[in-house]
């Protein structure tokens, strides 16, 4: 392909580094209108590409040592005693906030159901970030509808057992977790940022797991007492959560009193408008003390969705959203 | 050179780097997301293969821009479109400038050559986004994306001589083999 003799080649370069240097400038005005331009090229042939990855991914995480390799039927019912536990527990907060008129608004607790007061807009992962500075991917949605900004986005793991005969009520189980936002919309796809994202911040709740035996902070009567932890007094502790921009969410300067162990549950606040209900968001995997601060602790949170291998996504829109707004 | 299957070319590497990478990539909890850089390994070939050093800035402005276009990381806030290009280009005619240095086909070259680029050009990219977004990037941000960068440049040029193997028998594919040593530059 040649140019006409009256453009060099170095005017044509010229112009590209001027015009880098304006969109650069544009900022997000100019990244916004782009981006989708581009990831509408790239959807229909990068969902099979991200297939391969993604099952590649989950098969490689599965192999291992076969002496160091945890029972699969031990893992996947511990994972479901783990998921009764905390449908059960969050029945029992329910009724004990309506016992005792600890109102934080009409909220369900637990799973989402058809009585939900959001729609979920089921989407695709079919592209990931190609740089590792960030943490977002890029998903394609039903068409004729734009995600709106903002919008959380969960999986919906059904999980199920094939080996060992439970109870029919047992036997099939769902679960959600938090797995991001819609932070870009365009006419077919949208852009998701991860919740280890290091832009990415919501209110949430931390959750002292009663299942592990503990004393701690607790209010009781309106004061803080320090008792052991049970089922009775255990309440949901408001906190804000950020990405920590590698796999993990951070919670900073929290009380060390409240007794945070590894295996308590991180679940969203539910006072957002994009996310009315508590979504489990994931488990505390480490506990850190703050050296400038001995009372305060810093707590890891591990995200409950396998981030690596993310595929199906469910985008929450709340019933009352104008389909298409940003 | 032939830009029309080049084209054709940077999309493919697109491609394989928002959904083949995302295979590649080593979860670290203290550092992060450890992965290489494919279309800079395209770029650095491209800046070896190339006679002409404007036509090495015109290719890896169009990698950059592509690369750009599908990552939206970095900073806490979104990235700009704009970095990528700017940075790939200076980086490609560096490189460009450099290989008379070195040997060609030598896989140590090549792993050398594409560490430069990366350094440079991932380096260059950091940069100008945290000063874009200065008010929310923390020096410890600034730093972990440095280190990042770092190991994004040994990643890539362990995978360097593979892909240029791949590239080197198509070549004539996409490089024209008129033009010569200090051929006339329009």
């Amino acid at each position: 392909m040649r140019l006409p003799d009256s453009i060099s080649k170095r005017s044509v370069v010229a112009v590209l580094l001027l015009s880098s240097a304006v969109t650069s400038a544009l900022g997000a005005r100019f990244a916004d209108w782009a981006r989708p331009k581009l990831e509408v090229m790239l959807s229909p042939f990068s969902d099979a590409g991200m297939y391969v990855s993604t099952s590649l991914r989950s098969r490689l995480a599965s192999l291992g040592l076969p002496a160091s390799r945890p029972d699969p039927e031990k893992e996947q019912l511990r994972a479901q005693a783990d998921q009764l536990r905390y449908a059960l527990e969050s029945e029992r907060l329910k009724y004990l906030e309506q016992m005792q008129t600890y109102h934080i608004g009409e909220q369900l607790f637990g799973q989402i159901s058809d009585g939900f007061r959001c729609t979920l807009i089921p989407a695709r992962v079919v592209a990931s970030d190609p740089l590792p500075y960030g943490a977002n991917r890029i998903a394609s949605r039903m068409q004729g509808y734009a995600a709106p900004l903002g919008a959380s986005v969960t999986t919906r793991d059904i999980f199920t057992d094939r080996s060992k005969a439970l109870p029919d009520n047992l036997a099939a189980m769902t679960t959600e977790a938090l797995v991001g936002r819609i932070v870009e919309s365009g006419e077919f796809t949208a852009r998701l940022q991860l919740v280890t994202d290091r832009g990415f911040k919501v209110n949430a709740c931390l959750w002292r797991n009663p299942a592990i035996g503990r004393e701690a902070q607790v209010t009781v009567d309106g004061s803080q007492v320090r008792q052991r932890l049970t089922d009775q007094n255990s309440r949901p502790i408001p906190v804000q959560v950020q990405g920590d921009g590698k796999d993990r969410l951070v919670v900073r300067q929290q009380d060390a009193n409240n007794n945070y162990q590894p295996g308590d549950w991180l679940v969203t606040a539910g006072d957002s408008r994009f996310m009315p209900d508590r979504i489990r968001i994931g488990k505390v995997d480490q506990v850190l003390s703050d050296r400038d601060h001995p009372l305060l602790v810093t707590l890891t949170i591990k995200p409950d969705a396998d981030l690596a291998t993310l595929r199906n996504i469910y985008i929450v829109v709340p019933l009352n959203e104008p389909r298409g707004g940003d | 050179m032939r830009w029309i299957l080049f084209a054709i070319l940077a999309y493919l590497s697109l491609l394989a780097q928002t959904t083949l990478g995302s295979l590649l990539v080593i979860h670290s909890q203290s550092i992060g997301a450890i992965m290489p850089d494919i279309l800079a390994i395209v770029a650095v070939f491209f800046a070896l293969a190339l006679r002409n050093g404007v036509d090495v800035a015109i290719v890896c402005w169009i990698l950059g821009l592509g690369l750009d276009l599908t990552s939206a990381g970095g900073a806490p806030d979104l990235s700009v479109v704009g970095p990528m290009p700017l940075a790939y280009a200076a980086a490609g005619y560096i490189v460009y400038k450099l290989r008379e240095a070195f040997f060609r086909d030598k896989a140590s070259s090549q792993m050398i050559l594409a560490m430069v680029f990366c350094l440079l050009a991932h380096g260059l990219w950091i940069l100008i986004q945290s000063l874009i977004a200065i008010r929310s990037v923390t020096f410890a941000m600034f730093g972990q994306m440095l280190l990042q960068a770092l190991l994004l440049g040994v990643y890539s040029a362990l995978l360097a001589p593979p892909i240029h193997a791949m590239l080197r028998r198509s070549e004539r594919w996409f490089i024209t083999a008129a033009g010569g040593r200090g051929g006339r530059e329009r």
